[in-house]
């Protein structure tokens, strides 16, 4: 289920979909759903907090947080995998920029 | 756990987040390396050492007047710092800066009904702001514009548009340099007999 949040770091990041005089609003939402779920099924249980994408200029960058819980090695193959497939499905270069923390993460909602 | 960051994928020279004094030139000699959480479990090597830094060439180089570029934002924070970015590099690389302005902001409101079958008269507001920040330099040469764009346009943030205007100076065509009255032949004028 995608959401606005508000990361730790303390601004959303919309993209240019919602600008004035720019299109492609409606694909951006579309895309973030789809990404979101699947990210939600890949890294299932160990996903601290909500997933943070980001468009740079074609190359999409999804920025995880992870929970310690599995072996590396696992984490390495499902980051890898990920990057593969949703680079297949778009198009475009995908980008997975992972941190893993010991605990779960505290911060407000809005 | 940041790896190197590199463009992996993209054909051309890509670079993350280059902090303001590196200049473009640099980067087209980086190699490339996609790499997955810091790991080598994907390494893919791309080395452009060979490609020269100057290419030369007969054309003459296109002149640009005026070169306006126009960035968009829903956070003016985020336009500030940008605004400072690039005019440091204009003024780094030595391009002459006409102005920088702020164009007024633009907000599209949508008033909806806050409930989902009746109360008419109990809405909610939602607004969409766009910000403006709007950088023009002048006499530029095609080149110049290039890298000068490339630069800008790969440390746009995320979330930021950006239009570009350009304004060409090009040579008046030969057939029109010089007035041509004097030169064509005498029109004998025709008189109506009604």
């Amino acid at each position: 289920m995608s959401k606005i949040f508000l990361c730790s770091a303390g601004f959303v990041i919309s993209p240019t979909g919602n600008l004035d005089s720019e299109e492609g609003a409606a694909e951006r939402v579309v895309e973030d759903v789809f990404i979101r779920c699947f990210l939600y099924g890949t890294f299932v249980g160990i996903m601290a907090q909500e997933p943070v994408l980001k468009r740079r200029a074609n190359v999409l960058i999804v920025c995880l947080v992870l929970l310690q819980n599995m072996t590396p090695s696992k984490i390495y193959f499902l980051a890898s995998y990920t990057e593969t497939l949703l680079s297949h499905f778009y198009k475009c270069p995908v980008k997975l920029e992972l941190q893993t923390v010991p605990g779960a993460l505290v911060y407000k909602y809005l | 756990m940041a790896g190197i960051k590199g463009s992996g994928t993209l054909p051309g020279s890509y670079a993350v987040r280059v902090a303001p004094k590196q200049y473009l030139l640099q980067n087209k000699n980086l190699m490339w390396i996609q790499f997955s959480l810091g790991t080598d479990l994907h390494t893919v090597f791309q080395s452009y050492g060979n490609m020269p830094l100057v290419s030369i060439s007969d054309e003459p180089d296109t002149l640009y007047r005026r070169l306006s570029v126009l960035v968009k934002g829903h956070d003016k924070a985020v336009l500030d710092s940008y605004e400072y970015f690039a005019v440091l590099a204009a003024e780094e690389l030595g391009l002459s800066i006409e102005k920088v302005y702020e164009p007024p902001r633009k907000i599209e409101r949508m008033t909806l009904l806050k409930s989902v079958h009746v109360y008419k008269k109990h809405r909610v507001q939602y607004e969409m702001r766009t910000y403006y920040r709007c950088l023009e330099l002048k006499h530029l040469t095609g080149s110049t514009a290039n890298v000068y764009l490339e630069y800008i346009q790969r440390n746009l943030p995320e979330g930021v548009a950006m239009e570009v205007k350009k304004t060409k100076i090009e040579k008046l065509p030969e057939h029109i340099q010089k007035p041509i009255w004097g030169t064509l032949p005498q029109v004998e004028e025709t008189v109506n007999e009604s």
